[in-house]
């Protein structure tokens, strides 16, 4: 048991499993399901309780870390046994506390004697870069993949959209579309072309492409990076002058995008497909 | 070609399967050796894998490739033998007909770069995306070496005759921080801890030796650098040939299916 100024780092026991499972599914969208939990850790054939570790506050269940054991090939004839280290989930009220930082030293010095050879993860590469890194001294694997995607429809964006148009007339965003008039195609290489009209209604998604005011084109990299949150100007001056980043409108319409960004930050920006 | 033919999962078809990912992926690093336990686990039992999303192709009889779809979007394992454009197209066409129907709104896959999927992936209308990666570290950098000695050793007793000290800089919580290297005409033996009377001194940082092994950095570059001391100096030559013999060069791959 490793005990910090508000919170104590312990392993799970099997009463903790129902409030890790909630923790996890309200941090990863990919546990929505509400069964995903219970499959990768509960029915892995590898799971072993004394590898996840769970911080507690006051009899409450504020972060956990998951490790799991795995064999990995490190080349055509090396094959060691590994620790993957997984779904590391804090409490929005706990986070920057150091609890995910206690959470990784504490399975670290649970299984030191144990030692695996190689401990392995998978984060977005900023993350690691200002997690990761600094407490566990991750590098990057061998990099030999390449994710693909293809988009087959907008139908969730429609979703977003109505929502956001529900957020606007309970007054969540003032009047700061009040004198807005735009029309947006994004055009993205592997997806169908996305249309978004913006006005003092709201957002209208997927309205007829030919009277854009501006249009936006990318590449699929490109806007899983925007996406990731990486959209700063500075970000996509590089995919812009490589050319896989263009714009075409007139220069008042593309000033009114510039500052209707954060509309399309809030209907791009979270779970898109 | 006796014709090509698609067909769900049928059960026994786990131990083909299983034989088929680890034959053609023999070649990479990076991913999990499938056992029928961890296959059926990390794709049948997968809370958004059914039956009917997993896809087995077969030239006449011969099985020749197979793709797992789940109802999130996701392929999380897509695997044709002897890179057949013709087999991936086929495979893929029935996977994206049935995500269809299922209803899902896009669809992801990873794939080896360079494999000849590739480039069905580009012409059935798919883009490169940017996605999480994977990283690499260890508590125990001796048993991380050994691993990497062992198939290795013949060579290596062959080249070297010294007993390597190693110390790591900048070492994160809770890893070791020295271990031995002992190379003889009879013997390659590494060992946790600093050895008593070493006849090489390696020091550097604990990021660093990771890169070096892992195939991201060049030990000569270290030792240029003024990243990586070796005492005697002298003796850079064989510490630049361990770290070179044992450094991994295979390219690594790892499936949807072994990151989720």
């Amino acid at each position: 048991m490793l005990v910090s100024d508000s919170f104590i780092c312990r392993t799970l026991r099997e009463e903790d499993e129902k409030a890790v499972r909630q923790l996890v599914e309200s941090t990863f969208k990919t546990f929505s399901t509400g069964k995903f939990w219970d499959w990768k850790y509960l029915r892995n054939p590898k799971f072993d309780r004394s590898f996840v570790a769970v911080a507690e506050e006051g009899g409450k269940i504020v972060g956990c870390n998951h490790w799991l054991q795995r064999t990995v090939k490190l080349s055509d004839s090396i094959v060691v046994d590994s620790m993957l280290g997984a779904s590391i989930a804090v409490a929005p009220e706990y986070r920057k506390r150091g609890v995910g930082r206690a959470l990784i030293h504490f399975l670290r010095s649970q299984h030191g004697k144990r030692k695996p050879s190689l401990m392995h993860m998978f984060a977005d590469p900023e993350l690691r870069k200002h997690f990761h890194t600094p407490v566990g001294g991750y590098v990057p694997a061998p990099d030999g993949t390449i994710s693909y995607m293809k988009i087959l429809n907008w139908n969730k964006i429609k979703i977003v959209a109505a929502a956001f148009n529900e957020r606007m007339k309970r007054g969540d965003f003032g009047n700061r579309l009040a004198n807005v008039n735009l029309t947006v195609v994004f055009k993205v290489h592997a997806a169908p072309p996305l249309c978004l009209h913006l006005d003092c209604g709201g957002v209208e998604a997927n309205v007829s492409t030919e009277s854009a005011d501006v249009t936006i084109s990318s590449d699929m990299a490109t806007l899983s990076r925007i996406k990731g949150g990486q959209s700063g100007v500075r970000m996509l001056i590089g995919p812009f002058l490589m050319g896989r980043l263009k714009f075409r409108g007139g220069l008042l319409k593309m000033l009114t995008v510039y500052r209707n960004m954060w509309v399309f930050r809030e209907i791009l920006g979270g779970k898109i497909t | 070609m006796y014709g090509l033919s698609v067909r769900t999962f049928e059960n026994g078809d786990e131990p083909a399967i299983v034989e088929l990912f680890n034959n053609i992926y023999s070649r990479y690093g990076g991913f999990v050796p499938r056992t029928v336990e961890y296959w059926r686990w990390c794709c049948l039992e997968r809370p958004d894998v059914e039956r009917d999303g997993v896809f087995l192709a077969f030239d006449g009889e011969r099985f020749c490739g197979y793709l797992v779809a789940g109802s999130s979007g996701s392929i999380w394992e897509f695997c044709v033998a002897d890179d057949d454009r013709k087999v991936a197209r086929a495979l893929l066409g029935e996977a994206v007909s049935y995500l269809e129907k299922v209803g899902v709104s896009s669809v992801c896959v990873n794939v080896p770069s360079g494999a000849g999927i590739v480039e069905v992936l580009r012409k059935a209308g798919f883009g490169e995306v940017f996605a999480a990666k994977m990283f690499v570290t260890t508590l125990n950098p001796a048993t991380l070496v050994q691993a990497l000695v062992t198939p290795r050793k013949e060579a290596l007793m062959e080249k070297l005759d010294d007993e390597f000290g190693v110390q790591l800089r900048d070492v994160p919580y809770g890893a070791s921080k020295e271990f031995s290297v002992k190379i003889h005409s009879v013997s390659a033996e590494v060992a946790e801890g600093f050895p008593q009377e070493p006849s090489v001194v390696v020091e550097l940082r604990f990021m660093d030796l990771l890169l070096v092994l892992f195939g991201n950095s060049s030990a000569s570059r270290l030792l240029l650098t003024g990243k990586m001391r070796v005492r005697p100096f002298r003796k850079s030559g064989a510490v630049l040939t361990l770290l070179s013999a044992i450094r991994l060069r295979n390219a690594w791959f790892f499936p949807l299916s072994d990151s989720f």
